[in-house]
């Protein structure tokens, strides 16, 4: 493989303006209402939620990425440190750990560890046969394989004490099963994009009942020490868990806090936080507007252009705008993004399960004029998507720049409204 | 008919009933105006829609559920042009999307949906819409 490079190198802005949908903005779920989202500034800082003990805020950041990953734009990093159960001398920091809201569950790759902590300090989970429980993680662009370990995990003050992670690339876990492979491997730092991935999605755990109740390839694998692994069913309980559901408090969901980016800029600074209503600097604004997510995928339905795309989705892991607009060109050498000849200013109206709705603002500008500036944040790349069955709007880091973003677990119920959710 | 054992996409009705079998899933046909739905529900509630033009030809086929299908066995020939994109890293973990005159692959894989399309844009009957390969 040559030339790995991860979202591309480098680019234009206008904040993203979300405008009040004044009289559909309160059909259902709670605290709904208008509100008015956020354009200008630039720089670090971030916007709303202040004050609090922030004991419940780690700093994250948009850059380049680790040096192996060739180059990453808008993706959003944090550290992490990985400590042996119970110990705190066996301990690792890793740094750009890539913050992910599309999935749940902490992930390390082994060659991001060796320096304070080996994967092998870190008790190996079994299985319901006693045999080593490997993982598999098939993401859209590659698989990823390695070992279920149990470990602590510290992030700014909270822990996460002795939950299931997985070692991808663990040199003890193997190869991956003939029934893990789907596209390219993503087993190292360079083909992965990250040193890890720390998953705090809407779900409390990656897979959920269905591998609770079934063996299915491409998950949880038993793999005796002596044999091949073979697909096995794994307990909700022992399955890789959001490590921010782990925590002892501020445990029911998280806060995105990224300021606006008006152009394309070298780094972008802003918070991670930890709990929704359960501190001063994590309430939910009464401005703000909640959508309630399907409780089986995570998604929403976004209207744009006429059309409806009711698998849509919120992610800081989908570093652009995706979504399906035929008038606008997409670039000539890379056509997994747009290159209008001038900036687009477009709308889309998301609408939660339980009715809520907003019209969002959002601006797509050239991709290549974006990448030619090599910055890593890129406040206006946007790309096409495909429809599938249902057809999806990929609202990624983009819209996540100048407002803060709730993130609700499922199970929870901040602010009074059962998650999972997203509000903003 | 030739039996083809696997390659739904650019294939005949027969990777169809491969496709069916390798992903152990019951199969029901719809037939449309222009082209032929055949319906694969998966053993984990998911399901995978193969689009056959009156020829038998399959030109698209599309999938959503919880978990990834095998796209190896659905793309067919085809699947080396989504390794080669996917190996590009261009858009995240999420969403990799493949635009060619000939081909399109869309794949998403988010939270516990995954879902995603792929067809032939010089083999869609004329008058059918991408936007109903659904």
């Amino acid at each position: 493989m040559t030339n790995v490079r991860h979202g591309v190198l480098f680019g234009a802005r206008a904040a993203m303006i979300a405008i009040a949908l004044g009289a559909l903005a309160s059909c259902g779920g709670g605290n709904s209402g208008s509100f008015v989202g956020v354009g200008g500034g630039g720089g670090s800082g971030g916007g709303s939620p202040s004050g609090g003990n922030g004991l419940n805020q780690v700093a994250v950041t948009v850059d380049a990425g680790p040096a192996a990953a060739g180059g990453t734009v808008n993706t959003l990093y944090t550290s992490v440190t990985l400590c042996a159960p119970g110990s705190s001398t066996r301990c690792q920091t890793i740094d750009h750990v890539q913050v992910d809201t599309g999935s749940s569950g902490f992930r390390v790759l082994a060659s991001a560890l060796g320096s304070g902590l080996q994967s092998s300090d870190l008790p190996q989970a079994t299985d319901a046969f006693g045999n080593p429980l490997d993982e598999c993680v098939q993401f859209a662009d590659g698989y990823s394989f390695g070992s279920v370990r149990s470990a602590d995990l510290v992030i700014g003050n909270e822990t996460a004490a002795s939950i299931p992670v997985q070692v991808i690339g663990d040199p003890a876990a193997g190869a991956a099963p003939a029934s893990c492979v789907q596209g390219p491997q993503e087993n190292t730092v360079a083909t992965f994009g990250a040193n890890a991935i720390l998953g705090i999605g809407n779900f409390l755990t990656d897979c959920g009942i269905a591998c609770a109740n079934a063996a299915i390839a491409g998950a949880y694998y038993d793999c005796p020490v002596t044999g091949t692994c073979t697909p096995v069913a794994q307990p909700v309980s022992g399955q890789l868990r959001n490590p921010v559901a782990a925590f002892a408090a501020d445990n029911n969901g998280v806060v995105i806090d990224l300021p606006a980016v008006t152009a394309p800029g070298a780094t972008v600074s802003g918070t991670l936080l930890f709990g929704i209503d359960t501190q001063s600097d994590n309430v939910l604004p009464a401005s703000a507007t909640i959508f309630t997510l399907d409780p089986n995928y995570g998604t929403l339905d976004t209207f744009f252009n006429g059309t409806s795309y009711p698998s849509s989705f919120f992610d800081t892991g989908s570093n652009g705008y995706f979504f399906t607009d035929d008038t606008i060109p997409t670039c000539t050498d890379q056509p997994a993004f747009y290159c209008p000849s001038a900036v687009e200013n477009l709308q889309a109206s998301v609408q939660g399960a339980a009715g809520t709705q907003a019209v969002l603002s959002f601006s797509v500008d050239n991709a290549d004029a974006d990448f030619a500036t090599n910055a890593a944040a890129l406040p206006n790349l946007a790309g096409p998507a495909g429809t599938g069955l249902q057809g999806a709007f990929d609202w990624g880091m983009p819209f996540f720049y100048g407002q803060p973003v709730y993130v609700a677990f499922e199970s929870g119920a901040p602010a009074g409204v059962s998650g999972p959710w997203i509000g903003f | 008919m030739p039996r083809i054992a696997s390659a739904a996409l650019g294939g005949d009705e027969a990777s169809i009933a491969a496709d069916s079998n390798a992903m152990r899933g019951t199969l029901a046909a719809k037939p449309m105006q222009a082209y032929e739905v055949q319906e694969i529900a998966g053993p984990h509630g998911g399901v995978v829609r193969e689009y056959a033009d009156r020829r038998g030809r399959v030109f698209a086929v599309a999938w959503q559920g919880n978990r990834m299908p095998d796209l190896a066995q659905l793309l067919g020939t085809y699947y080396d042009r989504y390794l080669a994109a996917a190996s590009l890293h261009r858009s995240g973990h999420h969403l990799v999307v493949l635009r060619a005159p000939d081909l399109v692959v869309s794949v998403v894989r988010y939270q516990r949906s995954a879902f995603g399309h792929a067809y032939l844009p010089g083999r869609v009957p004329a008058g059918v819409l991408p936007a109903e390969l659904r």
